[in-house]
C-alpha cells in the first residue's frame, strides 16, 4: 500500500478544523481526539446562527464598496432591479469596465473575508459547497443576488427550498438557457443538469438498489422537464423595450415568447412503474417535477455522496459506503434536511480516520494559509484582490464555467504547476504579512504576527528549536518526520538548535514559505 | 477555463503578469540546434533516442461539444441531406452552400464537405473579415496540402447526452477503470515516470489520470517557484535553500502514492525545464490571438506546445494533452458565419482552426520535427441535427475528428466518412455515429507511436477489436518528399 502523506496524523480537532471549516487558526482550542468534544463542535457548528459573528460583519461592513473606478457598488442584499441599473449604468459609462465582473469581484472579497475571519466555518464550507453544486458563473449580473438569495439562507435548510430557489435564480436561468426557452421547441439545457447534476445524478449508484447501475431518467425525461420548465424566464430589462424590466424571475403564463408548455407531461425517470404524469398545468407542473426530484432516492444518494467527497474521502463509495449510506438515510428521514444530512456524515466513525483522503484544492490551500498565520481582522485589510492570487492556482471564485462546479478530486488539482505556484504564492502571502526581505542580513524591524508565531511574546526570546517546533505545530497541525524535522531546525539555526531568535532573523521567512509550500501543508 | 479574463473591468491584470519570471525580450530567432548534442552523458540518453523514433502526439480535446456539422458540412452528400434535411433542420442556422450567393460561405473540400469559412481564413477566395497575420489558410490549407485528414460521423458509442459522462468515457476511452487512455499508451510503452507529457494549462485533463510524471505549464514566462517574483540574487538563493529542504520530503517514500510521486517528479523535471526557459524564443509563426473566445488560452497552449518541442531538452517532448474551451456548448445564439452582431461561432472556428495552422507551420518550420508529429482533435459529441427555438443545438452524437501531420505522416486531403446521411436521427437526434473515434487514435499510435494492435485491444482501449483501421497515418515518411515541401505560410489573401 503506498503512502502517500508524511509524519504522524493530526489530532480530531485539526482534522475538524480543516474539514468542517477553511483550516485552523493558531488561537483555536485543540480539543485532541476528544470524541465529546467533536460532536458539540460539529453541533455547535451546524447551529450557525446562534454563533456570534460580529467580529466579522463588522470588519467587512469596513470594506471599501467601490468599484475600480470608484463608483459604489449595490448593497449585497440589493434587489435585481437596483443590481441591473449598476452594471447599465457601468456600460453607458463605456470606461472599459465591466458590470459583472466589478459585482464578482467584490462579492470574491467578502466570500474570501468570511472564509478567513467567519466563525461559522462550516456554513462558509456548505456555502461554498452549494455554491459549486449548483454553479453559475460571475459573468452574469445575477450571481451577487444569488449569493445572498439563493445559496446562504437554504445552506444549511431545506435541500428542496434551495432546489427551488436555484431554479428561479436569474443567474441560473440565464446560465442554461432556460430564460429563453419556449414552449415550442424548448431548450433542454436546465431541464438535464437539473437531474443530472442537481438532483439524481445520471446513473442509480445506490448499492443494492436493483435499478443499480441503471440510468435515473432516460433522454425523453430530459425533453419532457425542459417542457415543464419552458416559461420559467426573467421579467427582462431593456433600457428601451423594457426599462421597467429588472431580470428578475417571471413565470410566463402568456403567448408571448418564451412561453410555457401547459400539456400534460409524462415521465419515465428509473423505469418507474407505472410512470410519473404531471398533469396540464402551469408553473406547479415545475413545482411538482421538483419534489419528485428533492424526494427520490437516487438524489440522496448524489447529495450524500458529494457531501462525503467534500468532507471525508476523493472515493466515498470506496472508502467510507457506510457513511454515504448514513447520509443518504438521514436526507431521506429528515425529507432533505442538510443539517441532518451533515450530521450523519460527520459524526460517522469513518470521518475520524479519513486523514490522507483529502488533499487541499487551491481554495483551501490560500485560506488555510492564511488562517494558519494568524491574521486578525484588527490589523491592516488583509482581503484585497485575491481572485488574481487564486486565478494563478485555476480556481478563482465565481470563475469556472462548466455546471459542474470545481472538482473536488486530488487527481484534478495536483500537479507540477500547482507545487510550484503554491511555493510562490506561499512566498508571497509571508513577504505580504509577516514583513518583506529582500537580503540575507538580519532585519531591522521586528515583526509582531512573526513573533507570535514563534511564541517571542515574553522577555526571553524562544530557542531555535522551540521556536521551529512552535511553527510546525501551528502550521502543520502534523508532527513531521524526524528526517524533516531534524533538517527544519538545522536550516532555521544553522546548525545551532539553543540560539535565541526573534523576528528578525533572516531564516525566518523563507521557513514558513517552505513549510507552506511543503507536503505536509497539502492535506486537510 | 483558467486565466479567464475576470476582471475585465480592472486594468493591471497583464501588468501584474509581466512583473515576474523571463520576460521574451530578445526578437532574435535563434536558430534550433539538434537535440543530439544537447544529451548529457549521463541522462537518459538511450530513452531520448527511444522516443524519437515515434512522434510527439498532441491530443486536443474541444469541450463542450462541438457543432461539428458546421465545421464539415454535408453540403453534396446527397440531395436530400442538403435540401430536405441540412437546410431544413437549420433554417437559421446553416452555413451556406459553396455555390450559394452568400459573401461567407463554405469552402467545398471534396465536392461533398464543405469547410466553415473561418476554418479557411485567408485562403483564396475566402471572405476573411477582421484580417490577421494568422489568417494563412487555416484547416483548409492544411488539407489543400494534404496535412489534414477529416473523420466525420465519429464519436464514442458508450456516450450519453451528459458532457461530463462523454468526456469522462472519452478521456479514459471507453474502459471501465479510472486511468487515462493516454497513460496507458505511455504505459505501454514502457514510458518511465521522467518522460516528457505535457499539460500547457494550470491542469492535468483526464486521459493523463494516474500518469504521475506530466508537467503543467500554464504559462512558459512564468514557470517555477520564486520568493517574490523576482529573480534577484537573495530569491535565487531563497529558493534553493527551501528546495533542499523540500525536495527529500517529496521523495521520503520509494512507494510514495500521488501526491508525493507527482511532486517528486515535478522536482526532477524542473532544473531542466527551467534552463530551457531561460533562452529567449520566439515562434516562426504568427499564432491567433485576438478575437479569442477563451482570452487566448488555446493559442498560448499550442505556442507552449511548440516551444517545449523545440527546447533541445534531454528528454523530447512526447506527448500533451490540450483542452479547447471558450463556449462549444452553444445551446443558443450559436452564431453562424457573421462577425457583426453575433461572432460566437466564428469566433470559435477561427481560434481553433488558426491555432492549429499555426503550431503546424511552427513545427514543421523546425527540420527536428517536420514530419515528427501528429494532432488528433476531437470533442465529446456533435450536436443536434436540428436547431432549438433559442438560435442554439442542443447535445447531439456524431462529430467531424481532426488528425494533423506534416511531412506525409497523415494520409491528408480527404474526408473518412461512412456517412450515416441526415435523413435518420442518430443518438440524441444527433448525427449518427459510424466510426468509433478509438479506431482513429489507433490508427494514429500505430503507424506513428509505435504501439501494437495486440497493445490497442489489451491496454490502452482494453475489449476493442481493433485490426487495422482506416489508413489515416502512414508509418513511413518519404524523407524526399519532406525536403521538398515548403512549411511555411504561403497562401496569400485575396
Amino acid at each position: 500500500m503506498s503512502k502517500d502523506y508524511l509524519g504522524s496524523p493530526p489530532s480530531l480537532a485539526r482534522l475538524a478544523y480543516g474539514r468542517l471549516g477553511f483550516g485552523a487558526r493558531p488561537e483555536q482550542n485543540d480539543f485532541g481526539d476528544d470524541t465529546a468534544a467533536f460532536a458539540a463542535y460539529v453541533d455547535a457548528q451546524l447551529d450557525a446562527e446562534s454563533i456570534d459573528d460580529s467580529a466579522c460583519d463588522t470588519y467587512i461592513n469596513q470594506m471599501d464598496r467601490r468599484d475600480s473606478k470608484g463608483r459604489t457598488l449595490p448593497k449585497l442584499d440589493a434587489p435585481m432591479r437596483e443590481i441591473t441599473l449598476y452594471v447599465e449604468k457601468v456600460d453607458k459609462a463605456n470606461d472599459d469596465t465591466y458590470g459583472p465582473g466589478e459585482l464578482a469581484q467584490y462579492l470574491s472579497r467578502v466570500t474570501y473575508a468570511r472564509a478567513l475571519f467567519s466563525q461559522r466555518q462550516l456554513y462558509e464550507v456548505m456555502v461554498d459547497f452549494w455554491t459549486n453544486h449548483f454553479n453559475t458563473i460571475a459573468d452574469d449580473k445575477g450571481k451577487y443576488w444569488e449569493d445572498r438569495n439563493v445559496i446562504r439562507p437554504h445552506a444549511l435548510g431545506k435541500f428542496r427550498d434551495l432546489l427551488g430557489a436555484s431554479a428561479k435564480s436569474p443567474s441560473m436561468l440565464r446560465y442554461l438557457s432556460n430564460a429563453y426557452s419556449d414552449g415550442d421547441s424548448p431548450n433542454e439545457n436546465y431541464g438535464r443538469e437539473v437531474m443530472e447534476l442537481h438532483t439524481l445524478g445520471s446513473i442509480n449508484k445506490i448499492p443494492g438498489h436493483p435499478r443499480f447501475g441503471l440510468p435515473n431518467y432516460t433522454e425523453a425525461d430530459v425533453h419532457e422537464a425542459a417542457c415543464i420548465f419552458s416559461g420559467w424566464t426573467l421579467n427582462f430589462y431593456d433600457e428601451k423595450e423594457s426599462p421597467n424590466g429588472d431580470d428578475s424571475f417571471r413565470f410566463n403564463d402568456g403567448e408571448s415568447w418564451p412561453k410555457h408548455d401547459p400539456a400534460k407531461k409524462v415521465l419515465q425517470l428509473d423505469a418507474q412503474l407505472p410512470v410519473t404524469v404531471i398533469a396540464a398545468g402551469g408553473m406547479e407542473q415545475g413545482e411538482k417535477l421538483l419534489d419528485i426530484l428533492a424526494a427520490h432516492p437516487s438524489t440522496a444518494y448524489f447529495i450524500s455522496w458529494k457531501l462525503c467527497k467534500r468532507l471525508i474521502s476523493d472515493l466515498p463509495h470506496v472508502f467510507c459506503p457506510d457513511a454515504v449510506k448514513a447520509g443518504m438515510d438521514a436526507f431521506l428521514s429528515s425529507k432533505g434536511d442538510i443539517k441532518a444530512t451533515v450530521r450523519a456524515i460527520v459524526l460517522h466513525p469513518k470521518f475520524a480516520q479519513s486523514w490522507g483522503q483529502k488533499a487541499k484544492r487551491p481554495l483551501e490551500f490560500y485560506i488555510s494559509a492564511h488562517r494558519a498565520l494568524g491574521l486578525t481582522t484588527e490589523a491592516k485589510p488583509w482581503v484585497k484582490d485575491n481572485n488574481w492570487d487564486l486565478d494563478q492556482l485555476g480556481q478563482p471564485l465565481f470563475w469556472w464555467a462548466p455546471p459542474t462546479g470545481y472538482p473536488d478530486v486530488k487527481q484534478y488539482w495536483w500537479s507540477s504547476n500547482q507545487l510550484f505556484n503554491r511555493w510562490t504564492l506561499a512566498n508571497q502571502l509571508v513577504i505580504r504579512h509577516l514583513g518583506e526581505q529582500w537580503w540575507y542580513d538580519e532585519l531591522e524591524q521586528p515583526n509582531a504576527p512573526l513573533d507570535q508565531l514563534i511564541g517571542n511574546t515574553g522577555d526571553t526570546p524562544p530557542r531555535v528549536q522551540d521556536a521551529a517546533e512552535k511553527l510546525m505545530r501551528t502550521l502543520l497541525g502534523v508532527w513531521p518526520d524526524e528526517d524533516d524535522y531534524k533538517a527544519l531546525v538545522n536550516y532555521l539555526g544553522d546548525g545551532n538548535w539553543d540560539a535565541p531568535i526573534t523576528s528578525k532573523h533572516p531564516r525566518l521567512r523563507p521557513l514558513v514559505g517552505a513549510l507552506l509550500a511543503s507536503p505536509y501543508f497539502q492535506w486537510r | 477555463m483558467n486565466r479567464r479574463n475576470f476582471l475585465k473591468g480592472c486594468a493591471g491584470f497583464s501588468a501584474l503578469a509581466g512583473l515576474r519570471g523571463f520576460g521574451i525580450t530578445n526578437l532574435m530567432f535563434e536558430p534550433q540546434t539538434t537535440r543530439a548534442q544537447t544529451q548529457d552523458a549521463g541522462r537518459t540518453t538511450h530513452e531520448a533516442a527511444a522516443a524519437h523514433k515515434n512522434d510527439l502526439l498532441v491530443y486536443v480535446f474541444v469541450r463542450g461539444g462541438m457543432d461539428g456539422l458546421n465545421i464539415v458540412t454535408p453540403f453534396n452528400t446527397s440531395a436530400a441531406d442538403s435540401t430536405a434535411y441540412y437546410n431544413k433542420l437549420r433554417p437559421r442556422l446553416n452555413i451556406p452552400a459553396p455555390n450559394s450567393s452568400a459573401t461567407r460561405k463554405l469552402m467545398s473540400l471534396d465536392g461533398k464537405f464543405g469547410l466553415h469559412p473561418d476554418a479557411a481564413r485567408g485562403a483564396k477566395g475566402v471572405n476573411t473579415p477582421k484580417q490577421n497575420a494568422a489568417d494563412t489558410g487555416g484547416l483548409y490549407q492544411l488539407f489543400a496540402q494534404g496535412d489534414l485528414a477529416i473523420v466525420h460521423a465519429a464519436g464514442s458509442l458508450h456516450g450519453t447526452g451528459s458532457h461530463f459522462d462523454t468526456q469522462l468515457y472519452v478521456d479514459v476511452g471507453d474502459n471501465k477503470g479510472t486511468s487515462g487512455w493516454v497513460t496507458r499508451y505511455l504505459n505501454s510503452m514502457q514510458a518511465p515516470e521522467s518522460a516528457f507529457v505535457l499539460s500547457p494549462e494550470a491542469n492535468v485533463p483526464m486521459s493523463l489520470s494516474e500518469w504521475y510524471g506530466a508537467v503543467s505549464m500554464p504559462d512558459a514566462n512564468n514557470f517555477g517557484p520564486t520568493w517574490a517574483g523576482s529573480d534577484g540574487e537573495f530569491g535565487v538563493a531563497t529558493v534553493k535553500q527551501q528546495r533542499a529542504l523540500i525536495e527529500p520530503m517529496f521523495k521520503r517514500h520509494a512507494d510514495a502514492g500521488f501526491v508525493l510521486k507527482t511532486g517528486a517528479n515535478a522536482l526532477n523535471a524542473y532544473t531542466d525545464l527551467h534552463d530551457a526557459l531561460a533562452k529567449s524564443y520566439t515562434p516562426a509563426t504568427t499564432y491567433w490571438t485576438e478575437n479569442t473566445p477563451d482570452d487566448g488560452t488555446f493559442s498560448n497552449a499550442m505556442q507552449t506546445i511548440a516551444r517545449m518541442a523545440k527546447s533541445d531538452l534531454p528528454e523530447p517532448l512526447r506527448v500533451a494533452c490540450v483542452d479547447v474551451g471558450g463556449g462549444w456548448d452553444t445551446h443558443d445564439n450559436e452564431g453562424t458565419t457573421e462577425w457583426d452582431g453575433n461572432p460566437r461561432f466564428p469566433q470559435l472556428v477561427a481560434n481553433l482552426s488558426n491555432n492549429l495552422k499555426a503550431f503546424h507551420d511552427d513545427m514543421s518550420a523546425n527540420p527536428n520535427w517536420r514530419g515528427r508529429f501528429t494532432v488528433v482533435v476531437l470533442s465529446e459529441f456533435g450536436r443536434v441535427l436540428y436547431q432549438n427555438e433559442s438560435g442554439g443545438c442542443d447535445h447531439g452524437s456524431g462529430n467531424a475528428m481532426f488528425v494533423i501531420g506534416s511531412g506525409g505522416n497523415v494520409n491528408g486531403g480527404k474526408v473518412y466518412a461512412d456517412w450515416p446521411g441526415l435523413a435518420t436521427l442518430g443518438n440524441n437526434d444527433g448525427l449518427q455515429i459510424t466510426t468509433d473515434y478509438r479506431r482513429v487514435i489507433a490508427d494514429v499510435l500505430t503507424a506513428r507511436m509505435g504501439a501494437t494492435a495486440d497493445q490497442i485491444n489489451k491496454t490502452i482501449f482494453p475489449g476493442m477489436n481493433y485490426k487495422g483501421g482506416l489508413g489515416i497515418a502512414r508509418t513511413s515518411v518519404d524523407v524526399k518528399t519532406l525536403n521538398k515541401r515548403s512549411y511555411l505560410p504561403a497562401v496569400a489573401n485575396s
